[in-house]
């Protein structure tokens, strides 16, 4: 059996009295390909903000590749989530100014080093080598989040976390996406995604339901 | 509709709408502060130039020509024509009688100074108390009139105390005498039968002037040694005037040249010129002369203060002008999502127009009136720290003032709302611009 | 991978690309930051020019209360006249850019057409930059060799019944000297100057019988950058014969409208700098605000709070320097406009208006830039970041 890479005991969030995430209790394994399914409201988006330090909990454990995050300083989950996370937005977020080769070398940047080369071979895997010096608002919405994608991807994370990836695409786009999906988990990555869309549930190795904040179903 | 949508998104951006009024408020003080300033300024300095003395001086109205050259007159026996003192209040109750500071009456007469011959003794007002109707505390002299005469030692007192009467000693003449403060000295009126009194030296007089040879000592004290009861020869007047301009001027080549209309505008005005004349009417027999060292000297003075501030204040508010159109640019700027999405929607440009700008007529009658209140606070600040005393508000600042914030706000979001009606919905939403 | 010093170079080389970067393409809003901040440096910059030159400027406007300095015999010489020439050599003392005008002063007693009048001579050129304020009807005699010319008092031409253009005898008991002068013009000042009758110097020496002499000299002196009493030690000391002394009616009063006035444009130039600076940190606020979601982005992806502040205040600096030096430049052309339409005359360059208008340019602009940044990246990323 593979190593775990990230487990929660009782994961809640609250704002004052609604409470978006209550008690979640769940383990990923390193390669795992886990969905996370459940209707509006239900704390999809919610629950990954946590699990990519991009948000703490009010309450409860979450241990990270063997790091026990709950006590980190905000500086310190930075460094976290820099070393171990790649994230993907549905709203693709890329710095307006910069190019799609820079925007990639930006998260290089932050990191630790620059290597354009590197940054270029990112972007010819997810296809858009030829277009890496355009603005993002000279880029599709696919084309978009492929450079999203391609930043995720840039320093080696050990896990990738999306949220609804495909959300703002056409389905030509999305069939682009979900390959470049299918291509990471195939080389042993582990996935963890938002999603609405069934299809691409389809392809996970596990599906986990939310409903009002808890965990109905984990498949 | 219309409206809730104005309410919605002035409450929505809250915060930088706060920032945006902020700077209006702020500008709109400054210009405020600057604008009440500018007004107040000549009446302030025009107060301030007081301290170069009296500006006008009134005499008998006379044929005879003086002839004195540096204190000494050439030529004592001509007929003497003399002011009534108790005509002199009425200098106090013309048209512009709250313009009039102070007066300073002056009769000098030649003494005999403990056996010294041609010497000359002034008497006037220090500091008395003069009944006028409407102000029972007016108190005036020369403490008023020439505020740069200093005194070593004490003032002497109106009246004549226990030791008798007081007397300033020119710093000229007690140099040559080797006269200090509590010596007495006894005082002869030229002449063979003249009368003699005996005063004592309270302090020693420094004016830069012909004073500084002469004493000088209280009024009533020189007329009953000069057997001269109730006469004065001269009266200094200090009034706040305004500059001379082509009215005054014109008036005062030839006031029969004027119209009704320039006449009354001319009389009604604080020009130096028209108040003598106001002078010469309320007292028979005199002329009131501007001194023009004073008068002149003011009007420059004054006129290039009011200029100054003037130009540092269009100056301020075009800085503050430009300083507000940037700002609103930016508000504008930021919401172009916004406006692509109410394109979208199926709104007409002149919609997204009236919107953003009357978003912006508000925050600008608001920043406006905010300032105007800001600002009537700080011209408080300026006055009382560099006057000492209140800068009057003028009414007509605050529409000015609503007016400019509003259209400074309205241009500023004009050019940028122009160019991001001109866009293509999609272009905005999706942030490709 | 990339050794330790290249991996250096790369990252200041990626550094400075995000800079360029986000001025080159967020083009309208570096003008606006650029906009504000260069006017608010020009305002101050003008301002401060203008502070710094007031009591020069306004000690020369004061010269038009006339002669502030006094020059004649000194009382333990007994005499009541000096040599003109020494006169001439004691106004010399006196820096020629700080004297405005110089008369000497010669008085006697003259018989005219109807009667006694004292005249004076005068140096009529030195005469009128002394006394800006005689009001003058005909004219000024100009030429001072012109020995057929006077100009009278208005209360002595009324009496003697003389207008412009006139011919009146004048003549001097003691010397027997009579002449004929044309009246040039009608003088009026409101002082024993309405009852005398002014002639060149000279002219007057001579029917005076005073050939050489004068009784006194007034000077107009800027008293601004000069120690006037010092002066007056000076003369003094120079020349013995010579009681020289600051007129205190007009000095002393000098000093206290110029504290007035220097005063008064002080706290303006406070009150506008104060104001001007918080306009241009708001707008500057504001412009950053609207980052708030790239800088959600950017912590998202792994930047650091350090990191993301250095990034604003290196472009804040950039483009505040350079709205600074375009602030000066306009600042000081502003200034001269300032000082020709009030003054006529330039403001001249200082380099106290340089850390004047710097310092809370920089400030402000820094602020501007690290407070709503540093409210932004206290905010979790992923709050701004769902905003939409």
């Amino acid at each position: 059996m593979k190593k775990t890479v990230l487990e929660t005991k009782g994961l809640t969030k609250r704002y004052g009295s609604v409470t978006p995430l209550d008690s979640i209790d769940m383990q990923v394994r390193e390669g795992e390909w886990v969905a996370i399914m459940g209707p509006s409201g239900s704390g999809k988006t919610t629950m990954l903000n946590l699990l990519s330090l991009l948000d703490s909990p009010t309450e409860g454990e979450y241990i990270l590749d063997g790091v026990a995050t709950a006590t980190l300083a905000e500086k310190e989950r930075v460094a976290v989530r820099r070393e171990k996370i790649g994230l993907v937005f549905q709203q693709f977020h890329l710095v307006s100014y910069l190019t799609a080769l820079e925007n990639v070398m930006l998260a290089q940047y932050y990191h630790s080093m620059i290597d354009k080369d590197d940054a270029m071979e990112a972007l010819e895997r997810v296809g858009l080598g030829h277009r890496t010096d355009h603005l993002p608002s000279q880029l599709s919405g696919g084309e978009q989040q492929r450079v999203c994608i391609a930043r995720a991807l840039i320093n080696q994370p050990a896990i990738i976390m999306a949220d609804e990836p495909t959300g703002n695409l056409d389905e030509a786009n999305e069939g682009v996406v979900l390959e470049l999906f299918k291509e990471l988990h195939r080389e042993g990555r582990t996935i963890i995604m938002v999603t609405h869309n069934p299809e691409l549930a389809d392809f996970a190795d596990r599906v986990v339901r939310l409903h009002h904040g808890r965990i109905e179903k984990d498949a | 509709m219309f409206f809730l949508m104005l309410r919605q998104s002035f409450f929505r951006g809250r915060k930088r709408k706060a920032l945006a009024t902020l700077t209006i408020v702020l500008s709109a003080s400054l210009i405020t502060a600057l604008m009440n300033v500018s007004i107040e300024v000549g009446d302030k300095m025009a107060r301030e130039m007081k301290s170069y003395g009296a500006n006008i001086n009134m005499v008998p109205k006379s044929e005879a020509i003086p002839l004195e050259i540096g204190g000494v007159d050439y030529n004592p026996l001509k007929d003497r024509v003399f002011l009534n003192e108790a005509d002199l209040p009425k200098v106090k109750e013309i048209f512009w009688h709250n313009n009039i500071v102070g007066f300073a009456p002056f009769l000098k007469t030649p003494v005999e100074l403990n056996g010294k011959k041609g010497c000359s003794l002034i008497g006037t007002n220090f500091d008395r108390q003069v009944p006028i109707a409407g102000d029972e505390e007016f108190r005036t002299g020369v403490k008023t009139v020439f505020p740069y005469w200093q005194v070593k030692g004490e003032w002497p007192a109106e009246e004549a105390g226990t030791s008798g009467n007081g007397v300033l000693a020119g710093a000229t003449l007690a140099r040559e005498l080797g006269v200090k403060p509590g010596d007495r000295l006894t005082v002869k009126a030229a002449g063979d039968a003249g009368r003699e009194e005996s005063f004592v030296v309270t302090g020693i007089l420094t004016t830069g002037g012909a004073e500084e040879s002469a004493l000088v000592a209280p009024l009533p004290a020189v007329q009953r040694l000069a057997g001269m009861e109730g006469k004065v020869q001269s009266l200094s007047v200090s009034a706040l005037t305004v500059p001379e301009d082509k009215l005054s001027r014109k008036a005062r080549q030839n006031n029969e040249a004027l119209d009704s209309l320039e006449y009354d505008r001319w009389y009604c005005t604080a020009y130096v010129s028209s108040i003598t004349h106001q002078i010469e009417e309320a007292i028979p027999n005199v002329t009131a002369r501007p001194i023009w060292q004073v008068a002149a000297g003011e009007g420059a003075v004054v006129n290039k203060i009011q200029l100054l501030m003037i130009v540092v204040t269009i100056a301020a508010f075009i800085a503050s002008g430009l300083g507000i159109s940037s700002l609103m640019a930016t508000t504008i700027m930021e919401r172009s999502r916004e406006i692509g999405l109410m394109k979208a929607l199926g709104a007409a440009d002149w919609e997204v127009y009236l919107l953003f700008l009357s978003e912006s007529a508000f925050v600008g009658v608001l920043g406006g009136l905010l300032g105007c209140v800001a600002g009537a606070g700080l011209s408080q600040v300026i006055g009382l720290s560099i006057f000492g005393s209140y800068v009057s508000f003028s009414p007509i600042v605050v529409p000015v003032n609503v007016a400019v914030s509003v259209l400074i706000a309205l241009s500023g979001s004009l050019m940028p709302s122009r160019l991001i009606t001109g866009l293509y919905p999609a272009e905005v939403l999706h942030g490709r611009r | 991978m990339a050794g330790g010093k290249r991996s250096d170079t790369t990252k200041n080389a990626m550094f400075l690309r995000i800079i360029t970067k986000s001025l080159k393409v967020r083009k309208n809003r570096v003008f606006i930051t650029f906009f504000s901040i260069m006017i608010g440096a020009a305002i101050i910059t003008a301002l401060a020019s203008v502070y710094f030159d007031i009591s020069a400027k306004m000690s020369r406007e004061l010269r038009a209360y006339g002669a502030n300095f006094f020059i004649g015999p000194s009382a333990a010489s007994g005499s009541r006249t000096v040599e003109a020439a020494t006169i001439d050599n004691a106004v010399e003392m006196v820096p020629a850019d700080k004297l405005t005008g110089a008369s000497p002063y010669v008085y006697g007693v003259v018989r005219l057409d109807l009667g006694n009048a004292v005249m004076t001579g005068v140096d009529f050129a030195g005469l009128r930059r002394l006394s800006p304020y005689w009001q003058v009807e005909g004219k000024w005699i100009t030429a001072d060799f012109d020995d057929e010319s006077c100009m009278i008092g208005k209360t002595l031409a009324k009496n003697m019944e003389l207008k412009i253009g006139d011919s009146v005898t004048v003549m001097r008991n003691e010397t027997g000297f009579q002449k004929s002068l044309v009246v040039k013009g009608i003088a009026e000042t409101g002082q024993a100057e309405d009852e005398q009758i002014f002639v060149n110097l000279p002219l007057a020496q001579k029917i005076l019988g005073m050939e050489g002499k004068a009784n006194h000299a007034m000077l107009s002196i800027v008293t601004e950058g000069t120690d006037i009493d010092g002066l007056a030690k000076r003369m003094a000391d120079s020349y013995p014969g010579l009681d020289a002394k600051p007129i205190r009616k007009v000095s002393s009063s000098e000093g206290k409208i110029l504290d007035k006035i220097k005063g008064l444009m002080a706290i303006v130039a406070v009150i506008i700098l104060t104001v001007t600076t918080l306009c241009v940190m708001t707008t500057l606020i504001t412009v950053v605000s609207e980052r708030t979601r790239e800088i959600g982005l950017m912590k998202a992806i792994g930047a650091d709070d350090r990191e993301i502040v250095r990034q604003f205040i290196a472009e804040t600096l950039v483009i505040g320097f350079a709205g600074i030096a375009a602030g000066l430049v306009v600042g000081f052309l502003l200034a001269q406009v300032l000082g020709h339409a009030v003054f006529g005359s330039a403001i001249s360059l200082r380099l106290i208006v340089l850390p004047v208008t710097l310092i809370p340019s920089v400030a402000a602009a820094l602020l501007a830039a690290v407070l709503p940044v540093r409210m932004a990246v206290r905010v979790v990323p992923a709050q701004v970041l769902k905003e939409d």
